[in-house]
């Protein structure tokens, strides 16, 4: 049987060397079925046994729990696919640049973390001066805010880094617009235009997806600035295979860290390279980490915030949960929203929405 | 060894510790729970299922635990939590037998895509097996505890259970969920004791379970095709009246009842078309009378043709 020590390893095992999904008994997969699939990473353990030919070799009832994850993760990829096409024929005419983001990019431009993956909505930026007539057409063409409280359109409108969310009225898939990645509010400023600037063009047009070291970054200030620590490692199981893939390419890690610094975005990128390296050994090279060293942040917070990191990226399920990991989680989710807005808005949202919630009304950003 | 063979303590221990390990048709469920009424109600509604203490490998991982803050003590709810899921609202603690049901079917809906899944009622008789499809409030639970009571041998009454490519069906023998008014007509019937004590509910007018019989439980892993499809519909006042559909339209209307009909793809068009390649025929029902509905089925399975009752009439569509 496996402790909560080891079996926490496993998933991080298999998901560094998938081969050793092939040495597993029915009481290791009895556990790690369940944290892949809390973690949304079911869907990628059946890829990669897929690919390495493992499937006819695992024990026989695990097999329809991956085969059920590989479909479901076929379906997600399909409704992405038709979300892009959509809003590449809605906002085509409209838009002059729509880059596609995270799972998006992935699908669009068919790379590695695309595969086996579940995606939640469609992302898009666009730049700032098109917003209302990109929001304009879209409404028009059948998606609806989701968000209709006057307060939460404009929290969003006044400080945040995306439109209030749209639901497509039919299909009711989520679509976020971005004009920049982090909130207005916030305390680090990437510059939309730069993004926008250097994003290569996809064949499909207008769409765009984001150079690989700003993808990267983009992925390194959500999980680590904006604190969406919810699915923490699936995120940085997405930035191990966008290092992979990216980190062959001359000058990807050269240029990496001038881009950070040059985005605001080096202090999330200290954060992700530490933890790539702490759960993927050896994948970020030694020197990139050190020479990212001056952006990392001061002694006490440093330990600190890794500590609580690492305890959010462990796959716990609730049934192994300690006090020191439900800390650990709320502590993140205080700090994502200490870095989104200064403390005087930050106690007046904080008011808002205990008001709202006293009275029973519906609440979530 | 099945449940019943199993002493309280026992079975409360296993809740209490790793879990309780009980297989339903294809799937093992592993059970945890700290209240001790979940002991009881699993010997009171589970007793002919195999227990499996060594199982090393679960499908379905349930925790049934008592509700947030004080409401594990004030007007005592409890929660049902499958993986690290709540998919429903705190109940009332009474109700803790229903959310077990709840949960072990949001479970299956949710993951075995394996299966394709149809909002449907499925029972078999002498080998040849009815689906009765309908979304909720038609009768599906009424009708399959009323064929229970008569012999059938019921599959689920709220999940047919479609093996990929071949079409067959897959049974899950469980408890049937009976709700309002149709507990009281069911109990007339019963003269083996298979429906369980009502629990007072608001919304649903009372719910009750219906125990499976031994023969569904005993035979649980014998699969069937299934010979007809039924879309019943419970209409106050109505007299029983049907009228013949054509496998063009069933198949619309199963695929709109399915759970995951869209999510399997190519393999759910397959699997739908092998499944009515091999029905002999589809019909709409209309009834008010449950004994007449009842009876109508019992015709149509064993003569292989809708019952000329005097009372019906072909429903004019």
């Amino acid at each position: 049987m496996s402790s909560v020590q080891g079996a926490e390893n496993r998933l991080f095992e298999v998901l560094r060397e998938p081969e050793r999904m092939a040495g597993l008994d029915l009481a290791d997969w009895d556990l790690l079925v369940r944290q892949a699939r809390t973690a949304r990473l079911l869907g990628r353990l059946a890829a990669q046994a897929e690919r390495l030919g493992l499937l006819e070799r695992l024990p026989e009832p695990v097999r329809p729990h991956l085969e059920a994850a590989a479909r479901l993760a076929d379906k997600h990829r399909a409704v992405m696919e038709w979300e892009i096409r959509q809003v590449q024929r809605v906002l085509g005419p409209v838009c002059q640049k729509i880059v596609l983001l995270k799972g998006a990019a992935y699908v669009a431009a068919r790379l590695p973390p695309a595969t086996g993956r579940l995606f939640s909505d469609l992302d898009i930026l666009v730049p700032k001066a098109d917003l209302t007539q990109v929001e304009q057409t879209l409404l028009a063409a059948g998606w609806e805010p989701l968000k209709l409280h006057p307060y939460d359109q404009r929290y969003y409108r006044a400080w945040m880094h995306e439109l209030p969310p749209l639901e497509h009225r039919v299909r009711h898939t989520t679509l976020d617009v971005h004009h920049t990645i982090l909130p207005q509010t916030g305390r680090l400023h990437p510059d939309a235009e730069r993004l926008l600037a250097d994003a290569p063009p996809l064949r499909e047009k207008p769409l765009y997806i984001l150079n690989p070291q700003d993808m990267l970054l983009h992925s390194a200030a959500h999980l680590f600035q904006d604190g969406q620590i919810g699915g923490a490692l699936r995120d940085l199981v997405d930035m191990a295979d966008l290092v992979r893939h990216f980190g062959q390419e001359p000058g990807f890690w050269t240029q990496l860290l001038g881009r950070a610094r040059q985005l605001e975005l080096a202090r999330p990128l200290w954060y992700a390279l530490v933890h790539l390296g702490w759960v993927f050994p050896g994948l970020v090279p030694e020197e990139v980490i050190r020479e990212a060293r001056p952006d990392r942040p001061p002694w006490p917070i440093r330990p600190l915030i890794n500590l609580l990191i690492r305890r959010a990226l462990r796959p716990e399920l609730s049934e192994q949960d300690t006090w020191l990991g439900r800390t650990a989680r709320l502590m993140l989710y205080i700090r994502s929203h200490w870095l989104r807005m200064p403390p005087g808005l930050l106690l007046q949202h904080f008011v808002h929405k205990t008001l709202r919630r006293w009275r029973g009304e519906e609440t979530s950003p | 060894m099945i449940v019943s063979e199993c002493s309280l303590s026992l079975l409360r221990r296993q809740l209490r510790g790793a879990g309780l390990c009980i297989r339903t048709g294809p799937f093992v469920c592993r059970i945890r729970s700290r209240l001790p009424e979940i002991a009881q109600l699993l010997a009171d509604f589970y007793g002919p299922f195999p227990l499996l203490p060594e199982a090393p490998f679960a499908d379905i991982h349930l925790c049934i635990r008592p509700g947030w803050g004080l409401r594990r003590w004030i007007r005592p709810q409890v929660i049902c939590q499958c993986e690290d899921q709540i998919p429903f609202y705190p109940q009332p603690r009474r109700l803790a037998p229903v959310l077990l049901e709840w949960g072990l079917n949001w479970a299956v809906a949710n993951f075995a895509h394996w299966f394709l899944m149809v909002h449907a009622a499925v029972a078999e008789r002498n080998g040849r097996a009815v689906i009765l499809s309908a979304k909720a409030e038609a009768g599906k639970s009424t009708l399959c505890a009323a064929l229970s009571l008569r012999g059938w041998r019921v599959f689920s009454d709220e999940i047919a259970l479609i093996r990929l490519h071949d079409g067959q069906l897959v049974p899950l023998a469980r408890p049937i969920c009976l709700k309002g008014p149709s507990i009281e007509l069911i109990r007339r019937q019963d003269q083996q004791g298979l429906v369980g004590p009502t629990w007072p509910d608001q919304v649903r007018r009372g719910i009750a379970l219906v125990r499976p019989t031994a023969a569904s439980v005993a035979r649980m892993l014998e699969t069937a095709p299934v010979v007809w499809v039924v879309f019943p519909e419970f209409k106050p006042g109505s007299a029983t009246q049907w009228t013949a559909q054509s496998k063009a339209v069933a198949f619309i209307r199963l695929a709109d009842n399915s759970f995951n009909y869209s999510l399997l793809g190519t393999s759910g068009f397959q699997t739908l078309a092998a499944l009515l390649d091999q029905a002999q025929g589809c019909y709409k029902l209309q009834y008010s009378n449950l004994e007449e509905a009842v009876t109508w089925l019992e015709h149509l399975v064993d003569r292989s043709a809708p019952a000329d009752l005097h009372v019906s009439s072909p429903l004019v569509d």
